[in-house]
This record gives C-alpha cells, sequence and structure tokens, in this order.
C-alpha cells in the first residue's frame, strides 16, 4: 500500500512558536493522538482546505501519512519527537522521545 | 577589528524596526505566509522540522568576546541554552519563537551583529581564513577586503535578487584554509611581479548536487580594482545565469555551459566597458585596514622554556599542543584551534557557557578575539605560548580542551534531519558514531590529518564533496542510507571526492571507515597522509575494502 493510500492527518508548524501542530477538526495540537485521521481523498481534501486557511496559526499545512504505528515517514517521526541526538538543551532529558525515534529509524 | 560606523548601526537598526513591524503585521493577519515568507528569509529566520531557526551572520568568521557573550545570553533567553556553528562560519539558533525574533534581532544590533542575508538570492556572508591576520604564511591580512565586500554586497541593489544565492571566500595565505575554490568566487591573495598584493579570481566552484572547482579567470586584480572586478563577474551572472531551473542557476553551471574561456571574456569586456567603475573611498580603506591592525604583542621568543617543561610534565597537554596549535606570525604567539568536536559530541554545537568560556579565554589570553572557522570549530587568535598551559586548563574546566583538530574526529556535519526541513537522512549520530569508534588519542596520532565531512542531503552543508573520505545521507523508501565519497580536498590543489560504490546502512558507516583506516595504515609509505596514500594506490583499492569486511 502506498503511503497516499494511508489514512492522513494534516500537520502544519505553529505560527507563534514553530512546534509541529496536528489538526484536530476544530482546532490544532501538539498530540498526534488528538489529530482528525482523514480516510479518503475527499475528506483530506476539505480538511486541508480549512487548515490553509488558518493561517493566522500554522504555517504550511500538509497531509501525512498514518498506520497503525503512527507516522509513516522517518522524517515525520523526527518531526514530533525532536531531534533524535541527545543535544546540549534537550527539554526531555533520560532517553525521551528522541530516543525512540532514534530506535526506529534506518 | 571592524566597528561599525554610523551608516552600519542605523541602517542595521531600521532593518530591526523593520521586521518587528513585519512580523506584527504577519501576526495580525495583514501580511500572508507566502508574503512574509521572503521578508523572514531576508533577515535570516527559517522554518525547520521542529521550529524556527535563525542563522546569525558572523562576518568572516571574525568576532569580539562581547559578541561572543551577547551569543551565550540569546541561547541563554530565547533559545535553548546552546548555539551550532555552521560550515559558513556563522550561528544558528535552533528554537527561537517568531514573537520574541524582533527582539534578539535588537539584542544582536546592540553589539553589531545582524541575521542579514544569510538567507536568499544574494551575496552570502563572506568567508575567510580563521587564522587571518596572525598565520605565519600569510602575505597580508585578508579582512579589509572582506570587510570591503560586506559593506558593498549589503543591501546592493543590483546584487539582491540573483537567479541564485553567491557565495565568496578570501584568503591572504598561499595555503588555502577557507576553501576558497569551492565558492561561487575564491579570492587568493598574490603579489604581481612589482610586489604587490592583489588577488587571484576563481569562479564557479561549488558543492551541492554538482560540485565543480573553481577556474582561475585572472592570475591578478591589483587590490583598488577588485570591487570593479567582482562587479563585472556579478553583472554577467546576473545577465546569464539561468533563472529557469534553480538546479541550474548557480554560477559554476553558467562557468561550465559557456566554457571557462568564454566567461572570462565576457566579464574581461565587462570589466573594460565600466565607464564609472566602482572604487572605495581611500579614506574608508584606510580606516578599514587601521581596524585591522595588528595589536601591540609583547617582544617574545618563540617556544619559550615554561611551555616546554609543561609539555614534558603532562602528556594531555602535548598532545593538545601538537595537536590544535598554529604558527603565529608573531614569535612567541599562537594561534589555537579550540575544537567544537568532543568524542561523541555533535559537531560545532556550543553551549552558552561554553560560548562565555571561550569570550573569557579571548579576554584573559588574547586581546578578546574570537574566529569560527568552516570546520565548526573555535580559533583564539592570539595567545602567548608561555600562557598555553593556563589556556589548556581554563578550557578543560568546559569541556573545550579535546586535541583533535585536522584529526579523524574532527569531522563536519550538518544538522541532517535532525533538525533540518531539507535533509533526507541524519548526519549526527553518523558523525557520533564515527568519532566514538576512533575516540582513542594515540590512534588518532597515529591516523594523522584525515578530514571526514558529513552531509544529510545533496545540499552539502557538511561539504562531503571536499571530504578525504566524504558521508552523504540519502533517503530510500524510508530508510536511510550512505553514499561514500573517497579522494576529496578543500585545500591545495582542491578536489572533488569520487564516488565508492553503494550505499551503506548507518550501522555500517564506522566500520567501513575503520576499514579505510587500517587499509591506509598497512600502506602508508613514510609520513604519508591518508589522502596521499588514496591518490599513490588509486581509488580502486579503497574503495574495494569498504565493502570488504574482514579483509
Amino acid at each position: 500500500m502506498s503511503r497516499k493510500d494511508l489514512p492522513q492527518v494534516v500537520t502544519a508548524n505553529d505560527l507563534l512558536s514553530g512546534v509541529v501542530v496536528f489538526w484536530t477538526g476544530q482546532g490544532w495540537s501538539e498530540a498526534l493522538a488528538d489529530a482528525l485521521m482523514l480516510d479518503d481523498p475527499q475528506t483530506q481534501k476539505e480538511a486541508l482546505a480549512v487548515a490553509e486557511g488558518d493561517a493566522g496559526r500554522v504555517v504550511g499545512p500538509y497531509l501525512a501519512a498514518v498506520d497503525a504505528a503512527g507516522l509513516v515517514r522517518f522524517r515525520e517521526r523526527i518531526r514530533i519527537t525532536g531531534p533524535t541526538v541527545d543535544y546540549a538543551g534537550r527539554p526531555d532529558e533520560a532517553g525521551g522521545p528522541g530516543a525512540a525515534a532514534g530506535s526506529s529509524g534506518a | 577589528m571592524y566597528r561599525y560606523d554610523d551608516f552600519d548601526a542605523q541602517f542595521v537598526r531600521e532593518r530591526t524596526d523593520q521586521f518587528r513591524t513585519q512580523v506584527e503585521r504577519r501576526l495580525s493577519g495583514e501580511l500572508t505566509e507566502d508574503e512574509f515568507k521572503p521578508l523572514r528569509l531576508m533577515n535570516g529566520l527559517y522554518l525547520q522540522l521542529h521550529a524556527y531557526m535563525l542563522r546569525v551572520a558572523i562576518p568572516y568568521g571574525t568576532l569580539s568576546s562581547t559578541q561572543m557573550r551577547r551569543l551565550a545570553e540569546i541561547a541563554d533567553r530565547w533559545d535553548r541554552g546552546y548555539g551550532h556553528f555552521t560550515t559558513r562560519q556563522n550561528i544558528q539558533f535552533n528554537w527561537p519563537k517568531l514573537k520574541d525574533v524582533p527582539d534578539i534581532l535588537d539584542a544582536l544590533a546592540e553589539v553589531e551583529m545582524h541575521a542579514i542575508q544569510t538567507s536568499g538570492n544574494c551575496i552570502r556572508n563572506v568567508t575567510s581564513d580563521p587564522f587571518a591576520g596572525v598565520a605565519a604564511d600569510e602575505i597580508e591580512d585578508p579582512r579589509a577586503t572582506a570587510e570591503l565586500m560586506r559593506q558593498w554586497s549589503t543591501l546592493h541593489p543590483e546584487f539582491s535578487f540573483l537567479p541564485r544565492k553567491f557565495k565568496i571566500a578570501i584568503t591572504g595565505s598561499p595555503n588555502d584554509r577557507a576553501a576558497t575554490k569551492v565558492h561561487d568566487i575564491g579570492l587568493r591573495m598574490v603579489r604581481n611581479e612589482a610586489g604587490e598584493p592583489g588577488y587571484e579570481v576563481a569562479v564557479g566552484g561549488g558543492q551541492g548536487r554538482t560540485p565543480m572547482i573553481a577556474a582561475v579567470i585572472r592570475d591578478f586584480v591589483p587590490k583598488a580594482d577588485l570591487l570593479a572586478y567582482l562587479e563585472a563577474i556579478m553583472r554577467v551572472y546576473n545577465l546569464y545565469g539561468r533563472r529557469d531551473n534553480k538546479y541550474k542557476a548557480r554560477i559554476k553551471i553558467l562557468v561550465h555551459e559557456l566554457g571557462v574561456e568564454a566567461f572570462t571574456r565576457e566579464v574581461e569586456a565587462e570589466f573594460a566597458a565600466q565607464e564609472a567603475p566602482v572604487t572605495a573611498d581611500p579614506e574608508l580603506v584606510t580606516a578599514i585596514e587601521a581596524a585591522f591592525a595588528p595589536p601591540t604583542y609583547a617582544v617574545l621568543a618563540d617556544d619559550p622554556p615554561a611551555l616546554a617543561q609543561a609539555k614534558a610534565a603532562n602528556p594531555a597537554f602535548k598532545r593538545w599542543v601538537d595537536t590544535n596549535l598554529m604558527r603565529h606570525k608573531q614569535p612567541g604567539y599562537a594561534g589555537i584551534t579550540v575544537s567544537l568536536k568532543p568524542i561523541g559530541g555533535i559537531p560545532g554545537d556550543a553551549t552558552s557557557d561554553q560560548m562565555r568560556a571561550l569570550a573569557d579565554a579571548a579576554d584573559w589570553f588574547g586581546y578578546g578575539e574570537l574566529r569560527v572557522t568552516h570546520e565548526q570549530n573555535i580559533v583564539l587568535p592570539d595567545v602567548r605560548q608561555d600562557r598555553l598551559v593556563a589556556l589548556w586548563r581554563h578550557l578543560s574546566q568546559h569541556g573545550l580542551d579535546t586535541a583533535n583538530a585536522g584529526l579523524v574526529t574532527d569531522i563536519i556535519a550538518c544538522p541532517g534531519l535532525d533538525y533540518c526541513a531539507l535533509a533526507t537522512a541524519r548526519s549526527i549520530p553518523v558523525a557520533q558514531a564515527i568519532s566514538n569508534r576512533f575516540a582513542d588519542d594515540d590512534r588518532q596520532q597515529a591516523i594523522g590529518p584525515l578530514a571526514i565531512k558529513i552531509s544529510g542531503c545533496i545540499n552539502a552543508c557538511g561539504h562531503h564533496h571536499v571530504g578525504h573520505i566524504g558521508v552523504l545521507g540519502l533517503e530510500k523508501n524510508g530508510e536511510e542510507y550512505y553514499q561514500l565519497t573517497l579522494g576529496g580536498a578543500p585545500d591545495g590543489a582542491a578536489a572533488v571526492g569520487k564516488r565508492a560504490g553503494p550505499g551503506l546502512a548507518a550501522e555500517e558507516v564506522p566500520d567501513a571507515i575503520e576499514r579505510l583506516v587500517d587499509h591506509y595504515l598497512d600502506r602508508r609509505e613514510d609520513d604519508e597522509t591518508f589522502l596521499q596514500t588514496y591518490q599513490r594506490l588509486g581509488h580502486d583499492t579503497f574503495k574495494e575494502v569498504i565493502y570488504a569486511p574482514g579483509d
């Protein structure tokens, strides 16, 4: 199954902070769990159009594929978990989501 | 070093005020993102994977201790307590919030810094030899010319919308430490037959998806004619450079497609036809040159007894001095490379505490000046040799005493897919794995000079094309993989590395590099470096060992 045949979510970056956010159907959330799952091309197109109309809140909305394990593309997983490396200013010391993304990489 | 004059201070202040208004208009909805994006990019503000990224210009890599402390303050107050020094001798902050950026730009302006022209299709920050002004092999300090070019190219109306971005590098030494041959224009100071200093001009170098070594189009341009000659080059590029395809828009493609001779003819014709060639006001030139006058050095001798005693008493200090010291033009002084490549660390990253420690080092052990290198390290340019041991102790308290300048763990790596929206694969974890593999100091010393450079995509910000061993991260079917190149060199006889067979998984890269290194150690003659042995034995013998586990 190609990525475009999978369910999609709308993701973007928050205008003020730049953090990754997901379209919930009513607004935006930093949690993928809150994202509105879009199963068919028509609802995906409609949701993306609504999200694009919310340019006062977010930057660059687009569709990203999800499966049972979460976001499909490695790039998208890094987007939500943050850098996979233990950088100096990391807010979540001692492993954290970055370590998870690292272990699920290529 | 150069200090802003009233004009500089005013235009930076005006730009900062202007950007504050632009941010307000974006937040109020008055500007769309399509309208705002080019404005933020003109001020160095990108949107990366997780956050905005602000790229701050450090002209020709020179900054004061005051400026370094301000960078630390910005990191603490508006970011996450660290910054990333880049192969463009700039610094990037990875986590600023849009609403804070005008305040950050104000804070930068107060110490004569900005983020203008760190993005966009304009002339970017001019880069230079990090040892400019102090290198023993130098003809003259090239930074006066670099500063003149900064003033000429900043907000230049004719060259603000070029076909593509444009990078100029300049060196005053015959030994190229500024990778000039892989820049759009590379300037190397030479003397003419009369002994006057001027510049050899090379054009059309670059990395990215089409790596090329710049071609020399003029053996000598007098210093007084340099801006006019640069304008001639820029005009030919602006006129004939392709705007229909961004992948063919760099000047290297124009030079390649026209041919060096035809391109040179066009430039020479444009140069000759200038009715009122641009010239710098002699008073301004004198003032700039005075700003780069050397400090008043003490009269000292090289190799003071105290240094020899300290080296004899402390092997770790000796290793650091033998590895990270650059010969200074002034007897009794040294240029020191402070490595930002601790074993297993992130190349180029420095915490705010480390930035302050570096600023302190510049004040306590030098004349308050620091340099950023394109190899993502920091240089302290003027350290008394009899104070090296005190400096080393200070640096060691802040994790800044790694003795690996120019060695296998002094790895260049771009931010890669851990941060960058353009990246196709991660760079940093690969650099860390290689660094950990070669952590042993004695082994590093035995291997000698070896430049490993890693890019996380074809844009080559990690300079992989000119690595003795280059590593290019790519992606296929959702998996990262890494392509090795061999035999590249940024200096002297600059060369683009040659691709070495199929890509490797990330975990295979350290093993492959170890086999390359062992192959070199087994076969080197006398004091040959890795690159010399590679050049003597040829590409194929090295390529084969990459894929021959257990050989």
